[in-house]
């Protein structure tokens, strides 16, 4: 499931101080996306990237409810 | 997952928020990078960084006991001063003047601390004692040194946190405090164009304004405004004459003339010739929308305020504003 596939690459992110700053350093969206599926499917963690983008929509809808 | 006092992994995060769901409160927090706290609002400095997809992907989560841990590891820059207010009457200035020297990390009506703040109404059975340490474990971790020159932390409240000035003294013993108002007619009018989120029902307690439950049926909302913001100026009043430590009241219109020289002597800010031309540049743009010139709208509020507004703003706020400016007038 590519929803979990992120939520695991979301934790070795975590926990990778090496991997967040190639993410880190990378603030344009498209290359972020190309980089994140990338590293993702190194270590076995497939998404695509209209998935990645409707992971960022929900963190955004969470984070602006979150302040009603 | 478990994240102990030391952990490397939350160097350069910062706690952005604190939720108290399934009774236990958690901490999440975000990576901040090279984003200071120079936006009027805390939650727009973090909107700012929101923007980057790592930040908005990734953050960690930790419970209140790893955070007060790690304060006890990591208290942070020292708190020099915490400015309260009744809304609507310069205190976003002020933080844009205190944000607008690069050695102070100011904190402006950050979320995590109004949820600590309030946690003891949605977790009964809550401390005081216990509020203070997730007050300052959350304030210690919001205010590392992430930048050399950061020296020191200042945190400007929301609103409805004067009612909590007791506990915040507790939990900054000794640390000068300022308390802003403004013409209650003023005030009034700004609300009515936009009112602010404790000028509804549902923020507050009724008993923190004296009144029962039931009394908020049918009342305006311009009179439950005016009673809030009579009540919040009654808590800055009192707090004032009943001060341990050194306190100051400054009334908007005050800003301009002696803003600079009260902050400077009350906070010991030590201005340079460079500070100072750092707050003239603060001063001259819109706080709320530095993008935009400050442009004084005392005239335009008075000429737009409603009826009723007026008539509410005459009879609750008046009396404690006249306080205040005597208060302040005696020195």
């Amino acid at each position: 499931m590519p929803l979990e596939d992120f939520e695991r690459f979301r934790r070795l992110v975590l926990e990778d101080v090496t991997l967040q700053e190639a993410l880190k350093a990378t603030a344009d969206v498209p290359a972020f996306l190309a980089l994140a599926r990338r590293l993702g499917a190194e270590r076995g963690c497939h998404f695509t990237e209209e998935e990645l983008r409707e992971t960022m929509r929900a963190a955004r809808r969470t984070w602006l409810e979150s302040w009603i | 997952m478990s994240h102990g006092p030391d952990d490397a992994r939350l160097e350069g995060w910062a706690p952005c928020r604190v939720s108290l769901a399934d009774g236990a409160p958690r901490v999440e927090w975000c990576h901040l990078g090279a984003q200071r706290f120079t936006a009027p609002f805390f939650d727009q400095t973090l909107e700012r960084r929101l923007r980057h997809p790592f930040a908005l992907l990734f953050r960690h989560q930790t419970s209140m006991e790893d955070l007060v841990r790690r304060h006890a590891e990591r208290p942070g820059l020292p708190v020099r001063g915490l400015v309260f207010h009744m809304s609507r009457c310069g205190s976003t200035l002020v933080a844009q003047l205190l944000a607008a020297l690069p050695r102070h990390i100011v904190l402006s009506e950050a979320g995590p601390v109004d949820t600590v703040l309030r946690a003891h109404l949605r977790m009964p059975g809550i401390t005081d004692a216990q509020r203070i340490e997730w007050l300052r474990a959350v304030v210690g971790a919001l205010g590392q040194r992430r930048f050399p020159e950061e020296e020191a932390v200042f945190l400007k409240l929301d609103a409805w946190h004067v009612l909590e000035l007791p506990l915040l003294q507790r939990a900054f013993p000794g640390v000068p405090w300022l308390f802003l108002y403004r013409e209650p007619v003023e005030v009034m009018a700004s609300h009515q164009n936009h009112r602010g989120a404790h000028m509804l029902p549902g923020l507050l307690e009724p008993a923190l304004l004296g009144l029962e439950a039931g009394a908020l049926e049918g009342m305006p909302l311009e009179e439950y405004g005016a009673r809030v913001l009579a009540r919040l100026c009654e808590a800055g009043l009192r707090g004032y004459r009943e001060r341990q430590g050194p306190a100051r009241l400054l009334d908007y219109r005050r800003i301009a003339t002696d803003g600079a020289a009260l902050l400077s002597d009350l906070f010991g800010l030590e201005l340079t010739p460079e500070d100072a031309e750092r707050l003239r540049g603060a001063a001259e743009r819109d706080a709320k929308n530095p993008v935009l010139p400050f442009a004084d709208d005392t005239a335009d509020k008075a000429h737009r305020v409603s009826g009723v507004s007026r008539e509410m703003a005459e009879r609750y706020l008046r009396p404690v504003y006249e306080a205040l400016e005597a208060e302040r007038l005696r020195g």
